[in-house]
Parts: structure tokens; sequence; C-alpha cells
């Protein structure tokens, strides 16, 4: 069972939100349980911080009239646990919180002014049952950095390749979707992944799933989307190998 | 120009410090915010969220924009002379990490989904030197 937790400051809200989630639950045999709810952010963190459960799901209303709100609240949960999902319940007034939904990595959120609650419930917690399903397959596909304040969780097999920024602690992140720069070195950053991924230079993993083509006259590895980046020629032994030519 | 940007700006905490000089931050946000204006305006909704998070360690700048598909891929952008503009020189997200490459306490991150995302974060650089020496 993966327990379920709700904060919102209206006592009303919290009590139909709570009906709504057992329902869908009990109607479509999904994993989740209601665990605890409450109008209070901090007494729901305290409760967290008993229990610590290994995975956990939050439905958080985005205004709470107290001087913690929810995007406050899910950056404290998010720092216990970043692993644990985060739904707010928001209204469509209170949209432009959508910068912070991303910044706290919400997987969903719940329109309280859009009709069909119990409808969109249904959808958010099989989104979160199928995760929670394809996280089992592939165990461990994340990986975790520290961006200041913030947890990142960048799938692994969406990485390009990884450079270093010249003369700083600092590293790029190249992904198909995306750039993210985060502190740290090559060697600690290649440790933390797979044996997909391999030193093609001082200054670069490479993620050898992407890669295309290896052109010897310019020593620079091409990627299925068209990027590239050099090799150092002492790794060109190794990179063949990797890629089996 | 007369078109609507659906804007909504948030700005959480006084921001007590920030430890990156002003020009360079002016510059970095100026390109961020046009970018943003140009993209959102050939979408049928067009709409920007900008928004600074900070605390005792950073500060953390969000832009977050709609966004036609992109045709490019995510390092393409940050390099010198691409546009899905006409009559643009391309240079925006490049000029923003040639400026942010060359300032350690900052972080440039992108991410090209449904939407544009584009974060700053800016390390307080006193309360880093403190930590070490911790």
């Amino acid at each position: 069972m993966i327990p379920v937790y709700l904060c919102d400051d209206e006592p009303i809200w919290l009590s139909a939100l709570t009906d709504l989630i057992k329902g869908v639950c009990s109607d479509s045999g999904h994993v989740f349980e209601i665990q605890y709810f409450s109008t209070n952010p901090y007494e729901l963190l305290q409760t967290l911080k008993k229990e610590q459960p290994e995975r956990a799901v939050f439905f958080l209303d985005v205004e709470l009239k107290c001087d913690m709100d929810g995007i406050h609240l899910a950056e404290n949960i998010r720092r216990m646990n970043p692993e644990y999902t985060i739904v707010f319940v928001t209204t469509h007034s209170e949209m432009a919180y959508k910068t912070f939904e991303y910044h706290v990595e919400a997987s969903d959120y719940i329109l309280k002014d859009d009709g069909n609650i119990s409808w969109q419930i249904e959808r958010c917690l099989h989104h979160i049952h199928e995760k929670e399903m394809s996280r089992k397959i592939s165990a461990d596909n994340m990986i975790r950095i520290k961006n200041n304040a913030r947890q990142l969780q960048l799938p692994i097999k969406n990485i390009l390749f990884v450079e270093t920024i010249k003369g700083t602690h600092r590293l790029r992140i190249h992904m198909t979707d995306g750039i993210q720069e985060c502190y740290s070195s090559i060697s600690d950053f290649l440790n933390l992944l797979d044996d997909n991924f391999l030193l093609a230079h001082k200054a670069f993993i490479v993620n050898i799933r992407f890669i295309q083509s290896l052109n010897t006259s310019d020593k620079k590895i091409y990627f299925t989307n068209g990027e590239m980046c050099p090799y150092s020629v002492h790794q060109y032994g190794k990179i063949k190998i990797a890629l089996s030519i | 120009m007369n078109q609507k940007i659906n804007l909504t700006l948030n700005i959480r905490n006084p921001i007590q410090s920030i430890d990156i000089d002003m020009i360079s931050l002016v510059r970095v946000l100026g390109i961020a915010l046009d970018n943003a204006i140009e993209a959102s305006l050939e979408t049928p909704e067009p709409s920007i969220d900008f928004a600074v998070l900070s605390d005792n360690d950073s500060v953390t700048f969000l832009v977050n924009n709609s966004t036609l598909p992109i045709p490019f891929t995510p390092s393409e952008l940050l390099q010198k002379g691409v546009t899905s503009k006409k009559e643009h020189s391309g240079l925006g997200l490049a000029s923003i990490s040639e400026i942010t490459e060359h300032l350690p306490n900052v972080l440039f991150s992108i991410s090209c989904q449904q939407d544009f995302h584009l974060e700053l974060t800016i390390q307080n650089i006193k309360k880093k030197n403190r930590e070490v020496a911790v």
C-alpha cells in the first residue's frame, strides 16, 4: 500500500477530497490508502518525520491560510525524500503557481473549480500507479543531484552527454529535452551513472546508447540527435569496444 | 504591439542578498524575457510565468513560457546563430550561457517540453564560503 497524505486549510475540502480518494481507491483497486490528513502543514510535516514512509503521495492545497503555503510545504516534503509524489490541489485563478509546481517537481494538479474532481483524482492516481509500476521495473533509473536549495531528479536514459564548464566545479548535463547545470566533478558524476556511460574525454561523459558515429578525422562523437562532443585518442579503444565496432 | 500575453509574476519572499553584478543579471534576464515574449506570442494562448525564489543560500529566477514546438535540440539552442525566427541574430540563449559560464556561482538550465522553461540559480557566495570553512 502506498500511503496518501492530504493538507487543505478548509475542513470541507479536506473531507471531500478524502472521501473522493477513498472512493476512487476502492472502486479501482488502486494500491493507495489514506494515511493522514490535516488542515495544518506543520502537523503534516511532524507526522511525516515520525512515519518516514518509503513512498508516499501528497495532495496539497496551494493556498493554505498559514505562514507556510502549499508550495513551501512541498519544498519541505521534497527535502525529506525526493521520491515522494506531490499533487497540488488548486483553482484556475491560482494557476499562477505553475512555475513553482515545476520547481518542486509536482507530478500533477487537481483543479477544485473544474467540475469533475472525482475523475481528475482517478486519472491522477492512475498515472501515479503506472509511474510506481515502471519505477519497480527499472529500479533505479533516476539520477539525483543537488542544485542549491533544490533536489533534481533526472531520468538517466535522457542524458546524452555531460561536460565540464571550464575552470569551475560545474557540469552541464545535455539531455534530450533540456540542459541542466549542477555543481559536481566529472568523476563524481560518472560514479552515479550506469554502464552505458563512459569517459570519452577528461571533460566529457557520453551515453553510448545515443552515439551515432565516431569521426576519426575531427575526433568527435556524433549523437543520434545531431549533437556532438569531442573524444580523446586515449579513450578511442575503450569507446570502440563499448560500441562493439 | 497590441497582442496580449497572460503574465504572472511571483516573488515569494524578499531577496536578502544576491551575488551577481547587476549588468550581467539585467542582460541575462532581459534576454530571457525577450525570448519568452517572442516565443509566447507565436502561440494561440501566449503566457509567461516569471518567478523569483530566494532563501539563505541562493536566489532562483524561473521563466516559463508557452511555445510552438522548438525545431532545435537543447544544445543547438545554446549555440550562436541558432534561432527559429526570421531576421533574428539568434544570439539570445548563447549569450546567456556565455555570460553565466564566467560566473562560477551561477547555474543556468533550460528545459523544452510542452512549455519552454528557463532557470537561473545564483548561489550566495558568502554563505558558500562559510560552509566550506566549517
